[in-house]
């Protein structure tokens, strides 16, 4: 018991010493960790101790190992994928419910939406325009294929603003959410108006961001989530949401 | 996660580069009449010369465009009287498909009616004429959709193109807009009440007040 309390520290602390590197810069997105055998070298402790270290790792979603690379493991980009858990955790829990996800999307949507309009390049804006023609045509053919447009169109936008943190919460926010709606997608005739009126409200949206309208793109981002999820919220929500998405008109 | 952006998922690139370029004329960002140069919007969009081709020519067929031989394509252009004309066909075509969603199995179903004139009330404080504009055609295409009649939804590319793209957002006035929610609100009352004949009689009269506004505007003497 002692000794395994011991160990757990061990590959834990290595663990630990590897996200500091790579925190610290030293180790890049990219690059790859030294083989199993020299990290047992270089820390002097068993192989299954640095295996178990790794998988920590790779758990978390710091590295990826892939089958018959002999180089070690990969250090991967920073993704939103552990908030994302920690949302889906809270979410599945009841703990979290759709209007406090939708309070705070309002916010990392509109203010993506604000920097997005002072920022995007011209190609970005191409880019958000082709994902808005997709969402259009998507909404004829299925509304999983309209959540796919409009979660790129989305990732657009946050890519646009410049902001890596609004990239990465928004990203985890937004599926957290889409997640709890699946459930509840009912009579597709009703999803038809409900889709269009998303598809007006992104085309208005576009138009800010070509014009370098911040405030109106971000305005714009909020009055299309409550339009969106009204539907799905109770009237004590919707007033919430309904005040928040007017606090700068 | 990442890598999604460069997936276009289920979307075929003609579709989707043809709606990039039909909003584009919907919104006046290409105004009536302007010369589109293939060269430099395939540059633009990053796509080869075939889809773009095959966009002008859906676009053509939906009377966007008008394309001339070594003239190359041009955004369609209409005076008063093409609009009014325009107009003259959505007064009938109107007024058919709000007696069908009257007396349709879809009269209950009116509140995405109702939320359009919602939205249209919103972009008035403060006028919003673009906000406003979208909510017009809203709320005319989705009468359009409830009659389920497929030659009434094959006429409801007149919408867009009598409200936005001879119609640009600069010449609507907040007067003309309180007048159309109105009359919008009573539409959508006798749907509700399943009162075929009045929904017809209120919705073409709709139609008629605007020609008239024209008219009175432009002097348009009417085909």
């Amino acid at each position: 018991m002692a000794e395994s309390s011991q160990s757990v520290r061990v590959y834990q602390l290595i663990a630990d010493q590897i996200e500091q590197m790579v925190i610290a810069g030293e180790l890049k997105p990219g690059d790859h960790l030294p083989s199993e055998r020299e990290l047992v070298e270089r820390f002097g402790v068993s192989r299954p101790t640095i295996r178990e270290a790794l998988r920590v790792l790779e758990s978390n979603h710091l590295v990826k190992s892939r089958l018959g690379d002999r180089r070690g493991p990969q250090i991967l980009p920073p993704s939103p994928h552990s908030l994302q858990k920690s949302l889906a955790r809270l979410t599945a829990a009841s703990s979290l419910s759709l209007e406090a996800l939708l309070e705070f999307r309002m916010i990392i949507d509109s203010t993506a939406a604000h920097l997005a309009a002072k920022n995007r390049t011209k190609q970005q804006l191409v880019e958000l325009e082709r994902a808005n023609a997709r969402m259009k045509v998507s909404s004829d053919l299925s509304p999983k294929a309209f959540s796919a447009a409009d979660v790129e169109f989305h990732n657009l936008i946050a890519k646009a603003s410049g902001n890596p943190l609004l990239e990465l919460a928004g990203e985890a926010v937004r599926s957290s959410v889409l997640t709890l709606i699946e459930q509840r997608i009912d009579d597709a005739s009703n999803s038809q108006a409900q889709m269009q009126t998303s598809v007006l409200h992104h085309n208005d949206v576009l138009e800010a961001i070509r014009r370098h309208d911040g405030q109106r793109a971000a305005r714009l981002t909020r009055e299309s989530l409550y339009w969106y999820y009204l539907e799905y919220l109770e009237p004590d929500a919707r007033a919430n949401l309904r005040s928040l998405a007017d606090e700068i008109r | 996660m990442t890598g999604a952006t460069t997936s276009r998922g289920a979307v075929p690139l003609v579709d989707e580069i043809t709606a990039v370029l039909r909003e584009r004329i919907y919104s006046n960002y290409y105004a009536p009449g302007a010369r589109l140069r293939q060269e430099h919007m395939c540059a633009e969009l990053g796509i080869s010369r075939t889809p773009l081709r095959e966009a002008f020519r859906r676009l053509e067929q939906e009377g966007l465009l008008r394309t001339e031989p070594g003239k190359g394509a041009r955004v369609v252009t209409g005076d008063v009287d093409t609009l009014v004309a325009a107009y003259q066909l959505r007064a009938v075509v109107d007024g058919l498909a709000a007696r069908l969603v009257a007396e349709g199995p879809h009269h209950a179903r009116t509140h995405e009616l109702s939320q359009a004139i919602d939205l249209q009330k919103r972009a008035l404080d403060p006028w919003d004429a673009r906000e406003y504009s979208n909510w017009n055609v809203a709320f005319h295409e989705r009468i359009s959709r409830l009659t389920g009649n497929e030659f009434v939804q094959g006429q409801s590319s007149l919408i867009r193109m009598t409200a936005q793209v001879f119609t640009p957002v600069a010449v609507l006035n907040r007067d003309s807009a309180v007048r159309a929610i109105g009359e919008h609100t009573a539409i959508l009352h006798a749907i509700e009440a399943g009162d075929g004949g009045r929904a017809e009689h209120l919705a073409r009269a709709h139609i008629e007040q605007t020609i008239a506004e024209l008219r009175e505007r432009y002097g348009a003497e009417g085909a």
